[in-house]
């Protein structure tokens, strides 16, 4: 690919919650782009992160920089792979787009919708393209756009979404340690757990951003902690369901959590059904898939998550299915997409602003359960959130 | 005992479940929607047709607009009435026989597995049906729907919400509720026939699932791949038998005859204002 350029990453960070570590192989493997340095502000970060930094930094032969503002500084770094904890990744994305470098941003803009809003606007007045990989480029929605295009469908109606990641160890929850349960209020980490519809229920969001042409205009949701007693004992949920409607009178419903290990063949369903006025399309994610049932590695199967990753963040229990799909996540064609936009000077198909709103939902659904169950109507209220 | 001789009504959707229906019943004629029944069985206009046949009873798969006045005719012919869902627009629910569910493969499959105890507490249910043409079947699909929730996630329905969107006669409804015992149940019914069997259950202890795809039966032909759905698919035969032939009392529904009716309304409410709309249940 003489002639053409290749855009320098820079890697902010590889925060336990964020999934810096399934992005480096795509910035390693991919023709256009290379990994420059690995940094952080290690006045603002804990010992361990300094540690896992520079250990990090070591593996991949690129140098580790304490100072982010310096780090941006750089004239070889082009794009900044943003994945530090949620509250800091505004600021983060905030700092790199004013110094003119483009953004990949792992899930999630800021911790309230007031820093989502002020990603969006940083974004658009630096001129900088940005990207958030997530919740676009994999199977569910790749299956369902090409259900879409198809004239078998008629006019969409409806969108039903399951996805739960089958990870983590349940264990009974003592009703005594119960906690009411916490909104959000701009704290998302925990050491020891995700928030689920947060984490898994963003997937189901975006297939339905994927598929709905009109904004969300209400939310009702329920979730609760079922399965982990580190979800209990804070008041957070492992499992919670959301109903919605679109500005064209159109219905989703959708669930998302972590359901634990051992209860999927391939590590927890993603499907989703789109009701046309002339048919019902069923989607799956995780098909078309290579069954395996190989004696040895069922019989001596273990299940059980390592000490060091108990919910599974970064690791995966056994699974008896295969996808026959070389990028089920859907992250080789994100960042595809980024490095052609940036080539093209166009924005990618699912932007800062599309995450923001990916967000807006999913925080109408916490305001849901928090009140009980009301129907939350969509733009929320800045201010507050 | 000889089986009764029935007229059944079903709606061009659920034609296909005919057959399951004549199994167990003597069906003498059906009174059908656009789609001819089974060659071999005489179609009457009407209801009224149907009983000048001299039969034992009437069979409602399928819900109509003019329903009240049919069942208020049985009732004065002395002719028993049994339908798988409520009869809209009065509070006469007598002849309504809830549980439909009960008897499709899935679900009834999907029960047995959630009773054993490695399921433990449920959590969750998804299910996915078809048949919702109009507003009055959408209206049964979703009561039949949140009778499976009540049965398959044990309690109560605590709190329920209605969903719908509609094009022409085409209509998409959609309920989530919640039990109770704190599970959620999300209850989609489709403007496409089939006796639906594409179902979730989550409970603490794992997943159990019914796929659609999952017929067993593939035919690859020159024009596309296509699941055939076998007959014994649909639950109607086993519930109208059960219906009119099984010793009382009937299984109770999830929701009393006025929250019953609420239900439609908030469906035409929902679909008119593109809104959810809560539904009053009843705390006993």
């Amino acid at each position: 690919m003489a002639g053409t350029p290749t855009y320098g990453v820079l890697l902010l960070s590889f925060s336990r919650h964020s999934h810096q570590r399934n992005f480096v192989p795509l910035y390693q493997a991919h023709p256009r782009t290379r990994v420059v340095a690995v940094a952080d502000d290690d006045g603002a970060i804990d010992e361990d992160l300094r540690q896992r930094n520079r250990r990090r930094a070591v593996e991949l032969g690129v140098p580790y920089l304490p100072r982010v503002d310096e780090a941006l500084a750089r004239s070889d770094v082009d794009i900044v792979s943003i994945a530090h904890d949620i509250e800091r990744r505004a600021d983060l994305a905030l700092r790199a787009a004013r110094a003119g470098k483009h953004l990949w941003i792992d899930k999630f803009l800021g911790a309230t919708l007031e820093e989502c809003d002020a990603v969006v606007a940083g974004v658009a007045a630096s001129g900088v393209r940005a990207i958030v990989p997530s919740y676009h480029y994999g199977s569910l929605v790749r299956h369902a756009r090409e259900a879409l295009g198809t004239a078998a469908l008629g006019d969409l109606l409806g969108l039903h979404v399951d996805v739960m990641f089958s990870k983590g160890w349940p264990r009974p929850i003592d009703p005594g340690e119960r906690r009411p349960f916490q909104r959000p209020a701009g704290r998302w980490k925990y050491p020891d757990l995700k928030r689920e519809l947060l984490t898994v229920g963003a997937y189901a969001v975006g297939l339905v951003q994927a598929c709905f042409d009109a904004p969300v205009t209400s939310v009702v949701a329920h979730g609760d902690a079922w399965f982990f007693p580190e979800h209990a004992r804070t008041g957070t949920e492992d499992f919670a369901t959301l109903a919605l409607t679109d500005g064209a009178g159109r219905v989703a419903t959708l669930c998302g959590g972590r359901v634990g290990v051992a209860t999927h063949p391939a590590g927890g369903p993603a499907r989703a059904c789109l009701v046309g006025t002339r048919a019902t399309v069923t989607v799956d994610a995780k098909r078309p898939a290579a069954q395996a049932f190989l004696r040895d590695d069922i019989v001596g199967a273990d299940y059980t998550p390592a000490d060091d990753d108990p919910m599974q963040w970064a690791s995966g229990p056994p699974v008896l299915n295969r996808a026959l799909a070389p990028d089920p996540t859907g992250l080789a064609a994100g960042l595809d997409d980024l490095v052609a936009a940036l080539d093209a000077g166009r924005a990618p198909a699912y932007t800062v602003a599309d995450a923001r709103d990916n967000m807006e939902v999913l925080l109408a659904g916490y305001r849901s359960i928090a009140d009980g169950g009301r129907v939350v109507d969509l733009p929320l209220p800045r201010g507050g959130t | 005992m000889s089986a009764p001789r029935v007229v059944v009504v079903c709606g061009a959707e659920r034609c296909a479940a005919l057959a399951g229906v004549r199994g167990p019943l003597d069906v003498v004629a059906c009174v059908a929607g656009r789609r001819p029944g089974p060659a071999d069985l005489p179609r009457e206009a009407s209801v009224a047709d149907g009983l000048a046949r001299g039969v034992d009873a009437v069979v409602v798969l399928t819900p109509y607009r003019s329903l009240a006045a049919d069942v208020a005719l049985c009732r004065a012919r002395g002719v028993a009435i049994a339908c798988a869902g409520p009869v809209p627009d009065t509070g006469d629910d007598v002849c309504y026989a809830p549980g439909r569910w009960r008897f499709t493969p899935a679900l009834r499959r999907l029960g047995e597995l959630g009773a054993r105890p490695a399921f433990g507490r449920p959590v969750y249910l998804r299910v996915v049906s078809g048949g919702a043409v109009g507003a009055l079947q959408a209206w049964w699909g979703l009561v039949d729907g949140l009778d499976a929730a009540v049965g398959l996630l044990g309690a109560p329905l605590a709190r329920l919400w209605i969903g719908a969107a509609r094009r022409g006669n085409r209509w998409h409804g959609s309920a989530t509720a919640m039990t109770r015992n704190g599970a959620t149940a999300q209850i989609a019914v489709v403007p496409a026939p089939g006796p639906g069997d594409e179902a979730i259950l989550l409970g603490t202890g794992g997943l159990v699932s019914v796929e659609t795809g999952d017929t067993g039966l593939v035919v690859l032909a020159d024009d596309g791949i296509h699941q055939v759905r076998p007959s014994t698919a649909w639950p109607d035969g086993g519930w109208a038998e059960a219906a009119l032939c099984a010793p009382e009392p009937r299984p109770s529904p999830a929701l009393d005859a006025a929250a019953r009716r609420s239900v439609l309304a908030a469906l035409r409410l929902a679909a008119r204002s593109g809104r959810l709309q809560p539904v009053a249940v009843a705390q006993g």
